[in-house]
């Protein structure tokens, strides 16, 4: 099991903003995971190339997220709207920026919103990500299905966060999962532990539960980094045990390296919608 | 003919009590005094009226001041109260359907304490249960799974919409306000506007149509979804009512059994369950926790315990020494929050209806007549059997802002009014309803009859009092002395007064004298002492008169004879102080048909009484001496150097006497003063003030020197009440003052002119040379000369006489 001292590992903290209220919400949670990561700030808001064809085309028009009506948009008012949302953003980055005393931009890219996305990150950046809640829809956030892909894109640390947004005072968890990634991962998660000052919680399959040794390994390796993980057995993959073990635990983030089978596919989109706590997703 | 009357013997003018009468050396000796002397009427009175039941049979204890009647009344009550049954504890709640409508419960005495004990610790575990509860994993878990359930079916219901128009090369794009649908080319990317112009017209066409189908069907759904929200929103509900039951239920149930026995408190209790369950949503939100407002809802559960009979032991017996209305109906207080005045039914505070509902309200009537509405706010309760608590601004709708209207309590107790007769008496004359609400009367005894038993039952009285006050042993000359006091106080010689107070007040100070003197117990001399310090302490304005009169300023003479001139006696009353002076009195009298007139009253300076005794010694001068004819009589009455207003009928002899001796041109001896009120028949009638009176004429001739000749003629009637100055005694004893008991004013004239009055013999005439013979020639001489004028006046009129 290998360690290495990366206290100082993210440079740049990057949130997706999509304009809606919740990003308004969310930002100061961001910018304390930036200070306490000592990175910069980096507001991306995407001019989503797709929804300016959209609304060029003749057959264009939207249906309100609420009511539900149908109304045209046209590519002008697009263009305002687009606009007055990066404004909006723009001040409210300083001003988030400013009570945190952290360097900050803001970037604005006309692309296709992953793409975007994906290539306004670099690998020793967290990407911050934010689900749509299902108690306020109008609040804005990325559907599930967007955020799985942007997840198995991304070539950086992704975080996204779920219903009940904060990390807060509650452990990390992480999946002991095999191979380099899994690793990653594991530091990963004891690095956020550090920095956050929280418990580390390790879950063991069955078949390595049983294994005192891996037991063993792992509580050592915690050690030599000043923490004491503990590890709790976890049997199978399925999404609702586990969300009702990462309940039961009070977890704050769940750790998981990029390829974990929990991520992939349809099961990655449950985990998204199902799960409420941070979700940090290492490659 | 009429003889002089005698003056009174020594022992007639002061009883004493002889200290070897009394067989004890000191008053340690006494056992202590548990009865009250003399009120066996009052104590009957109070017997009845606490013992019979039915609406207005309240008490009025009415009786001087300073005669004890706090005492009394309190010592009766207490003794009566141990047999009564402890009455309840009563308890305000708030209700749950009207919260500005306090409910009252009714609990067995000490029950109230307990009940909000387990108020309390319901609310305590109410704190802790809820939130654990409503944290616990179960709980999160379940709701996880509600809200979780609603996000994947929209997501559901997106993902299949996304689904359908995928396959029909449609993509579908969200933005923070809504989604739009798009074609996409064969590369995946949403079509710009020259490539979908330049697409085919049935192609272009058969995309509108796929997206419009498209849109309608996402129309639809996001129409769905407040449906959706608002069937989860009631499960959470449903979900929230389940764990507040279950979380609650075991706590509520222990609090049903434990009072099965009392139908209102088991409702209540079900109203706090019910009420925790609807209010649940609102306890467990954030809100609720952070800002308090789940503090304020559980506050509604507690208790206000008004009336806690825990510690009493039989009927409560309750004093308001500040019977304000508040004090009495009770009050809401309020509390100041962020400038605004608020209040619930914890805030409301009992007043002394409630404290002694079930026993016994004593209230000081003057007190309770000058506080306003609480006279009005009494007879409300009294009449209505129950206590209502309102403020007075909402009761006069001064004040139009939403309060408490609490429960009002049902009434059974007795009022105890305690005042003077003389508000009693006005309450009956002037308002209808006070002999309905106090039908009963305690009227104390001002004295009681002085004899070997009573002196032996004040002897223990006063031995009482000083042990209760903690002063010296009386000995037994000071227990004589005091009670010969008693005597003087109740202006009797053959009665003692009651004057509880009087009494403690002399005990204490005669013991701080007793203690000036190094004495260990109290002797008569420290009595005497302390009864002559009270009166110089008093006496400022009695020497200042004193000292005008021995200055000639007020003209009195005490020495010569003058004509139409008497010295009456009269009594000045300061605060606790009375003292007595001599007053010229004058008389004049010429013919004419003016009559008698009297100055005091022309002058508006006499009082009913007064006029009423000129009038009666003018009739009875005209039928003793007019006879049959008519009274040819101008004369006038005055008191000299009078000032004020002159009432009562105690110098109706010696203005008599005045008037005689002008008309009988007979002077009067100065050295003697009179007092005595005079019928139509001309017997002397007893008055009052009698020793002031003769004290205050002998101070007068003492500091001018005594030779035997001064004295003061009272009523016969009056020797009885003879308790004079020691000083006075003693002068007369030695013949340098005397007495003299009149009963007639044939003694009184005959003593005061020298001359004697004088009967009328078988021709109705009276003697040569008697006054009254003097008096009926000179009225003669008056007639005729009125006569004459009278004829002059007629010829002059030209008429025939």
């Amino acid at each position: 099991m290998t360690t290495r001292d990366d206290a100082r590992l993210i440079q740049r903290v990057v949130v997706l903003l999509d304009g809606g209220r919740r990003a308004q919400l969310l930002l100061d949670e961001v910018a304390q995971l930036a200070k306490r990561e000592d990175a910069e700030l980096v507001g991306l808001f995407v001019e989503d190339t797709e929804l300016l064809r959209a609304a060029s085309l003749p057959c264009g028009g939207e249906i309100g997220l609420i009511s539900g009506s149908l109304r045209p948009v046209a590519p002008e008012a697009l263009e305002r709207r687009l606009r007055q949302q990066a404004d909006r953003l723009q001040s409210l980055l300083a001003a988030t920026a400013g009570r945190h005393a952290l360097r900050w931009r803001l970037e604005i890219n006309r692309d296709h919103l992953e793409a975007a996305a994906l290539a306004a990150t670099m690998a020793d950046d967290l990407l911050v990500l934010y689900r749509a809640g299902w108690r306020h829809p109008p609040e804005g956030g990325f559907t599930s299905r967007t955020l799985s892909r942007m997840l198995g894109a991304a070539h950086c640390r992704v975080m996204m966060l779920g219903e009940s947004a904060s990390m807060g005072a509650h452990p990390i968890v992480a999946f002991q999962a095999p191979g380099e990634a899994g690793q990653r991962a594991m530091n990963e998660a004891l690095r956020l532990a550090r920095i956050a000052n929280q418990e580390l919680l390790v879950l063991l399959p069955h078949s390595v539960e049983q294994d005192e040794r891996a037991r063993a390994a792992i509580e050592a390796w915690g050690a030599r980094q000043g923490r004491s993980p503990r590890c709790i057995p976890f049997e199978g993959e399925d999404i609702a045990t586990l969300v009702a073990l990462l309940r039961k635990e009070r977890a704050g983030a769940l750790v998981l390296p990029r390829e974990h089978a929990l991520l992939r596919g349809v099961a990655g989109e449950r985990l998204l919608e199902k799960s409420d706590i941070a979700l940090i997703v290492v490659p | 003919m009429t003889g002089h009357p005698e003056p009174l013997a020594v022992d007639r003018l002061y009883r004493h009590c002889d200290p070897d009468s009394l067989d004890f050396e000191t008053s340690d000796e006494l056992e202590p005094l548990d009865q009250l002397i003399g009120q066996e009427r009052a104590l009957e009175a109070l017997r009845f009226g606490t013992g019979i039941q039915g609406q207005g049979y309240n008490l009025f204890v009415l009786g001087p001041s300073g005669a004890g009647k706090h005492e009394i009344v309190q010592r009766f009550l207490h003794e009566r109260s141990r047999q009564a049954p402890t009455p309840s504890d009563w308890c305000y709640l708030h209700d749950f359907k009207q919260g500005s409508h306090p409910r009252l419960i009714e609990l067995p005495a000490g029950k109230g304490a307990r009940f909000r004990r387990d108020l309390e610790q319901l609310v305590d575990e109410l704190q802790h249960a809820i939130p654990a509860t409503f944290e616990s994993d179960e709980y999160q878990s379940r709701l996880h799974e509600i809200q979780q359930e609603l996000g994947q079916r929209q997501s559901e219901a997106f993902r299949e919409i996304g689904k359908e128009a995928e396959q029909d090369h449609i993509a579908l794009i969200q933005s923070p306000n809504g989604f739009s649908f798009a074609p996409r080319n064969d590369e995946g990317e949403v079509m710009d506007v020259e490539a979908f112009q330049a697409l085919p017209e049935e192609r272009r066409q058969a995309i509108q149509r796929t997206i419009a189908t498209l849109q309608e069907k996402l129309q639809r759904t996001i129409q769905q979804m407040p449906r959706w929200r608002k069937e989860v929103q009631q499960r959470i509900r449903e979900l929230n009512e389940e764990m507040a039951t279950a979380s609650v239920g075991p706590l509520i149930e222990e609090l049903r059994e434990t009072y099965r026995d009392h139908p209102r408190v088991v409702e209540h209790v079900n109203a706090i369950q019910q009420d925790v369950t609807e209010s649940i949503n609102a306890l467990i939100s954030q809100e609720a926790r952070s800002n308090g407002s789940m503090a304020s809802v559980f506050s509604r559960y507690q208790a206000n315990l008004l009336v806690d009979n825990a510690e009493q032991e039989g009927a409560p017996v309750v004093y308001e020494d500040m019977p304000t209305y508040q004090h009495l109906v009770g009050r809401v207080e309020h509390q100041v929050h962020q400038g605004a005045l608020l209040t619930d039914f914890r805030l409301i505070r009992a007043g002394a209806l409630h404290r002694a509902n079930g026993g016994y309200l004593i209230l000081d009537v003057a007190k309770v007549l000058t506080q306003p509405f609480v006279w009005e706010s009494l007879k409300r309760a009294l009449y209505g059997a129950r206590v209502k608590i309102e403020s007075l601004e909402r009761l006069y709708s001064l004040a139009s802002t939403v309060s408490l209207e609490p429960e009002p309590m049902p009434l059974d107790l007795k009022v105890v009014l305690i005042g003077n007769r003389m508000l009693y008496y006005l309450l009956c004359a002037h308002d209808p309803d006070f002999l309905e609400l106090f039908k009963v009367q305690a009227d104390l005894e001002e004295d009681v009859q002085r004899d070997t038993s009573t002196q032996r039952l004040y002897a223990r009285l006063f031995a009482t009092l000083a042990r209760e006050a903690n002063l010296k042993a009386l000995g037994r000359d000071a227990v004589a002395r005091l009670i010969e006091h008693a005597s003087r106080l109740a202006d009797d010689s053959e009665r003692l007064s009651i004057h509880r107070r009087a009494f403690s007040d002399l005990l204490r100070e005669a013991d701080y004298w007793a203690a000036q003197a190094g004495s260990d117990r109290v002797t008569a001399e420290h009595v005497q002492e302390a009864i002559d310090q009270q009166v110089y302490r008093a006496s400022r304005v009695h020497e200042s008169m004193e000292r005008s009169i021995l200055r000639d300023i007020m003209l009195i003479d005490t020495a010569g004879e003058a004509l139409g001139q008497v010295n009456g006696l009269s009594v000045i009353q300061l605060g606790g102080h009375a003292f007595g002076r001599p007053t010229r009195i004058t008389a004049t009298a010429r013919p004419g048909r003016g009559g008698l007139v009297d100055i005091e009253r022309e002058a508006k300076l006499g009082g009913n009484i007064h006029s009423k005794g000129v009038m009666i010694l003018s009739r009875l001068l005209a039928s003793r001496y007019a006879g049959e004819s008519a009274l040819s009589l101008s004369a006038s009455l005055a008191f000299e150097q009078s000032y004020g207003m002159v009432d009562g009928d105690s110098a109706s002899v010696a203005e008599f006497c005045a008037l005689l001796s002008v008309l009988a041109r007979t002077p009067l001896r100065q050295s003697l003063a009179v007092t005595g009120s005079v019928n139509q028949h001309g017997q002397v009638q007893a008055v009052g003030g009698v020793n002031e009176k003769i004290e205050g004429f002998f101070d007068i001739c003492q500091a001018r020197g005594l030779d035997g000749s001064h004295g003061v003629l009272l009523p016969g009637a009056n020797v009885v009440h003879l308790m004079l100055r020691r000083d006075v005694v003693e002068a007369v004893r030695a013949e340098r003052f005397h007495v003299y008991p009149i009963d007639s004013v044939d003694e009184a004239i005959g003593l005061l002119t020298g001359v004697a009055a004088g009967e009328r013999d078988a021709d109705g005439c009276f003697p040569v040379d008697t006054l009254n013979r003097r008096v009926a020639d000179r009225l003669r001489e008056f007639t005729d000369i009125g006569r004459q004028q009278s004829d002059g006046d007629n010829r002059r009129d030209g008429k025939s006489p």
